[in-house]
């Protein structure tokens, strides 16, 4: 019993704290499309200076994780389907794997861990140091001011290192199926594209920019509520990564399942 | 009306020295439902330097919150020139944010941003001004605060005194109407604090600045205080200019102002005996 009630009280913290990240989305589009127009400007440079911080330092874990569970899954899929003589479909499985499901999963996961648990750490550590005050006293907004430049590069960068993580994993399958089959990079393409359809490049770059937002909102969220000094700071922290890869998984399943089944 | 100051922000000069320019009336004030404020009553004026004193807990870092707008009073009223906030929304109190500077404890810096940067950073936010003036005005506040050759440090490379001049720089950036100031000498050496305190009375005496000061440096409180407040249980329990304030027979305010351990203050706050806690009762 106490089991359920425990499970009970977790799964209802979470549904606020999502409430919160939503509230946290709905500040973030009125500062994104109604503030500017009432002269409230973007603020583009610091949100390239994030896209960089985020998107471009977080490229070579990216890539050794995509690039290995790439070659990992070429062997596992390539033992099974060479039972049915059909090896050389590995190409396939590769192609619509990582486009559709593994690259915006992989990436997300890691960016929950590299952007999201630093915006958890930086905007917390703010809160605590009185930054976010002493910015409300001055008459910026923390959410226009930190959160609209750090959350929009998010969005925008996970895709593209999504993208990047889809051609990591798939050379790294390519590099199994040449050594196993001995076959020209242009066969495997030829084979991946025959299995792969339109709807999975655009299903996957939706995905991973869903997942962006998804780690964006939690790291700013855990980070803006912030309590209790730098014991609290290092439990947004742990929190951002936990509640982001439990949201992420939720809603691939949940969109995997509309989109395809 | 409506003219600019001298860094370019809007504000209006009706405010002549000795108006009031703070009211609060009957502030009230609880967390979890324990009350902090009981109903505060203050006004400040302009040019006026006001010195909030009390122990901690009894509400004075709250009234400075509810003043500078940052939180909101179960009850009661909060004027800033003449206009209500409590019952502004976040957008229009910008305007009213832009007239006051506030000095944080900490000095809450922007640590991702040099010295410079965050003086100018009101600056660049709020008026339209070119960098090149924006770089004069960095030089003025820096050397108000005798910091000019720091300007391109981070703040991680300032000791915590350096912070507190740097946070009084920035407070004053957009030439501010009214400076909160909370505990400004916390942390600092005495002749540092002998500093901020000219820089403080200053600002009153010249600019017609009105200065709202939390603190616990009783030397320094009676230094620049026009007018004293102590705070105690959430009340103000005494006001008035600093030689009646030192003359009042008031045992709280005497044990408040000369540090004494014996008084009427309570040292614990625990309400059950002692020796019933220790043997478990």
């Amino acid at each position: 019993m106490s089991v359920v009630v425990a499970l009970g009280r977790y799964g209802l913290e979470i549904f606020w704290f999502v409430l919160g990240c939503f509230r946290l989305f709905l500040d973030f589009l009125y500062w994104l499309v109604i503030g500017p127009l009432k002269g409230f400007r973007l603020r583009m440079r610091e949100t390239a200076r994030q896209a960089v911080r985020m998107g471009v330092n977080s490229i070579p874990i990216v890539f050794l994780v995509n690039f290995f569970v790439g070659v990992t899954l070429a062997v596992t899929v390539a033992d099974i389907l060479r039972i049915f003589g059909a090896i050389e479909y590995t190409a396939s499985v590769m192609g619509v794997g990582f486009w559709r499901e593994l690259s915006p999963l992989l990436t997300a996961i890691i960016m929950s861990g590299f952007a999201g648990a630093s915006l958890a750490a930086e905007i917390g550590t703010m809160k605590v140091g009185e930054e976010l005050m002493a910015l409300e006293a001055s008459a910026l907004n923390p959410i226009r001011f930190l959160c609209v430049p750090r959350l929009l590069a998010v969005i925008v960068m996970v895709p593209i290192v999504t993208l990047l993580g889809n051609v990591f994993g798939i050379y790294g399958g390519y590099l199994v199926y040449y050594a196993m089959l001995d076959l020209s990079w242009a066969q495997f393409y030829d084979k991946m594209l025959d299995a792969m359809k339109v709807k999975d490049i655009w299903v996957g770059g939706m995905k991973s920019a869903i997942f962006g937002g998804i780690v964006g909102l939690v790291g700013l969220a855990q980070g803006l509520r912030v309590s209790g000094g730098a014991e609290g700071v290092g439990r947004a922290t742990t929190n951002a990564v936990v509640y982001s890869i439990i949201l992420i998984i939720v809603a691939d399943c949940i969109m995997t399942v509309v989109i395809y089944f | 009306m409506g003219a600019k100051g001298a860094s370019g922000v809007d504000r209006d000069s009706q405010f002549k020295k000795g108006d009031v320019i703070v009211r609060c009336r009957d502030v009230r004030k609880s967390y979890d439902g324990r009350p902090i404020l009981k109903g505060v009553d203050l006004e400040v004026r302009k040019g006026e330097t006001l010195v909030i004193m009390g122990g901690s807990g009894h509400g004075k870092s709250t009234m400075l919150r509810l003043m500078i707008g940052a939180e909101r009073p179960d009850s009661g009223t909060v004027e800033l020139f003449g206009q209500e906030i409590t019952k502004l929304s976040e957008r229009d109190l910008y305007p009213i944010k832009k007239r006051f500077g506030v000095l944080f404890q900490s000095g809450a810096l922007y640590n991702s941003m040099t010295v410079g940067e965050n003086i100018a950073l009101p600056l660049r936010e709020h008026t339209d001004l070119d960098e090149k003036i924006i770089s004069i005005i960095i030089k003025l506040k820096l050397e108000l605060v005798g910091l000019r050759d720091f300007e391109h440090l981070m703040p991680a490379q300032l000791s915590g005194g350096m912070k507190k001049r740097v946070g009084l720089a920035r407070a004053i950036a957009l030439d501010p109407e009214i400076i909160f100031y909370d505990e400004p000498g916390a942390g600092l050496d005495p002749v540092m604090l002998a500093v901020i305190d000219e820089l403080i009375m200053g600002l009153g005496d010249k600019l017609g600045v009105a200065s709202i000061v939390v603190t616990h440096e009783m030397q320094s409180a009676f230094r620049i205080a026009d007018r004293m407040v102590l705070m105690h249980g959430g009340l103000v329990l005494a006001e008035g200019s600093p030689e009646q304030i030192r003359t009042t027979s008031d045992p709280v305010v005497q044990q408040f102002i000369h540090g004494k351990a014996e008084g009427p203050i309570p040292l614990r706050l625990s309400s059950r005996d002692f020796a019933e806690d220790l043997l478990g009762g």
